[in-house]
């Protein structure tokens, strides 16, 4: 076997490793938010080609993918000046609260907070019963070159990968990593 | 095709040149060798094909070459449709596996694909079914680490380009795989641009908003051969080539929307600097691929430069100009070049 042929095995080895170690580690903690299927998430089916059960969250947007931060100022959340209309986006924690007493079938989560630190944010929220703090990124939105007062804000991933080895309930427990990588912990009839 | 293989069939064409011319001053001249010299270098040219022939698997006549560019075909469309069938297989089973199934899966695939190739290049001196086996696995690695990020939901990171650009340049210089070499290359650019943004603290992704980092990215890698003699000189016309259409490109882009710009400039003046910037770095990339003798660069760079001339004459004229006014300028254009073109020609002629 030449060098080259130990080089590639020696990354896809370090690579496939890394990456899972890094999901495993991720997937502790306690708490979490039970959320309902076909309410505040969304099952993708339809597609033949891929087995794979994902879901997408469902979080009410009235203005599209912007969304208003009450007393949230860019500066807050670390976003510099920009002359754009919509400035760099930038990877930040953001605060997904499940309300409680809206119209029965709509949406309970909610957009509420977002911050550049993972531990302050959990600090200032510790109920992981009610709060879910997750990865996204956040853009400011300056309509005609003035200060807007909402933001862009876009989950990632946008999508849950619910394993195989979990039946699809009626409600799936929802946490939030050590790095704010949420994942499906559990199932409800 | 390796260097050497690059070489050895240069040397069979000369040799083909040759006999060819050889036939035609024969007939226009008569006989120019004696019988016993003409036998001598027939016996030596037969002789080295052979050789040739049987270390580098080198095409000697018209209809090897041709039948070798329809197998270069056939192995690129066979890459495309393996690597389609591999991704297509697994998402169409893989929710029916448990996830230690699927990690096992995704974690021996390119495993496999490795010590598969491996096996093919030791069999066999031209590199079609290495080439496919390689490719095939690569694309083995790249579903891997995407599951991966799947599974756990990791999000998209500027790493795992890193990683797969890595990868495939160990495969296309172990085994002297050009589309490798490309395909490495592209996703050490876009890993590269992403990691820079990253550590700027913004979203990895923005980097395609932001031109500037294709622009440096694009130039960089198309002066690479420059500063060090590739160790692949096959490898070089990727470099150029790929390099220079980036820069160029993202020059072009930058002349059109000032606004993505990371200058703090207003964006008109913005447009103009890099109209400027990349005009100027067309006609340096010319004038360096005629120099070295870069055939890739300078082709490209010349496609560039015309390109770039035609996006902004309809960026500036299409609106207000009538239709046939404008192709009567681009066409009039394009007949001062030549004539500029054939004055200088006939200037070095004489």
């Amino acid at each position: 076997m030449n060098r080259g042929f130990w080089y590639a095995l020696g990354i896809v080895a370090l690579a496939t490793a890394a990456g899972i170690a890094s999901g495993i580690r991720n997937q502790s903690g306690t708490g979490g938010l039970w959320l309902e299927v076909g309410r505040e998430l969304q099952l993708l089916t339809g597609d033949p080609e891929n087995t794979e059960r994902a879901l997408v969250w469902v979080i009410p947007r009235p203005a599209g993918n912007r969304v208003t931060i009450d007393g949230r100022r860019p500066a807050d959340l670390g976003l510099t000046p920009d002359s754009g209309e919509q400035s760099l986006a930038r990877p930040r924690f953001v605060v997904l609260t499940l309300l409680e007493g809206p119209v029965a079938s709509a949406s309970r989560l909610a957009i509420t907070d977002a911050g550049p630190e993972l531990a302050g944010l959990a600090e200032r929220y510790p109920d992981r019963g009610r709060y879910l703090i997750v990865q996204g990124t956040i853009a400011r939105w300056r309509p005609g070159g003035r200060e807007g007062t909402s933001f862009y804000v876009w989950l990632v991933p946008v999508q849950l990968h619910l394993p195989t080895e979990l039946p699809l309930g009626r409600a799936l427990l929802v946490r939030s990593g050590r790095r704010g990588v949420p994942f499906i912990a559990d199932s409800r009839p | 095709m390796t260097d050497t293989r690059l070489a050895s069939q240069r040397r069979a064409d000369q040799v083909r040149a040759f006999r060819a011319e050889l036939a035609e001053l024969e007939r226009s001249l008569g006989a120019l060798f004696s019988a016993e010299s003409r036998a001598a270098i027939e016996q030596h040219h037969a002789a080295l094909l052979a050789s040739l022939k049987a270390d580098y698997d080198i095409d000697t006549s018209t209809a090897e070459q041709q039948l070798s560019l329809a197998m270069r075909i056939a192995s690129l469309l066979g890459t495309v449709a393996l690597c389609a069938a591999l991704f297509f297989f697994f998402y169409r089973f893989w929710g029916r596996l448990l996830t230690p199934a699927q990690l096992a899966l995704v974690g021996v695939a390119p495993v496999l694909g490795l010590v598969l190739t491996e096996v093919i290049a030791r069999r066999e001196r031209t590199r079609y079914f290495t080439g496919l086996a390689a490719a095939v696995t690569f694309a083995a690695f790249v579903l891997s680490l995407s599951v991966i990020g799947l599974i756990f939901n990791l999000p998209p990171s500027p790493v795992a380009f890193l990683v797969w650009g890595a990868f495939a340049l160990v495969l296309a210089t172990t085994y002297d795989l050009m589309p490798l070499y490309l395909a490495g290359t592209v996703a050490l650019i876009v890993g590269g641009c992403g990691s820079v943004v990253a550590l700027a603290g913004a979203d990895w992704t923005e980097f395609l908003a932001r031109p500037e980092l294709t622009l440096a990215a694009g130039l960089g890698w198309a002066a690479l051969p420059m500063v060090r003699p590739h160790r692949h000189p096959a490898f070089a016309p990727v470099d150029h080539v790929l390099g220079a259409a980036l820069a160029l490109l993202s020059a072009a882009l930058l002349g059109l929307a000032g606004r993505s710009s990371l200058l703090p400039l207003p964006a008109a003046l913005v447009e103009g600097i890099y109209d400027l910037l990349g005009l100027a770095l067309a006609a340096g990339g010319i004038w360096l691929g005629i120099r070295r003798r870069w055939g890739a660069l300078r082709i490209t760079c010349t496609v560039m430069l015309i390109a770039m001339v035609f996006i902004k004459a309809f960026d500036w004229w299409w609106t207000w100009m009538p239709r046939y006014l404008f192709f009567l300028v681009l066409g009039a254009l394009a007949v001062a070049v030549l004539w500029l073109l054939r004055r200088t020609r006939s200037r070095r002629i004489a």
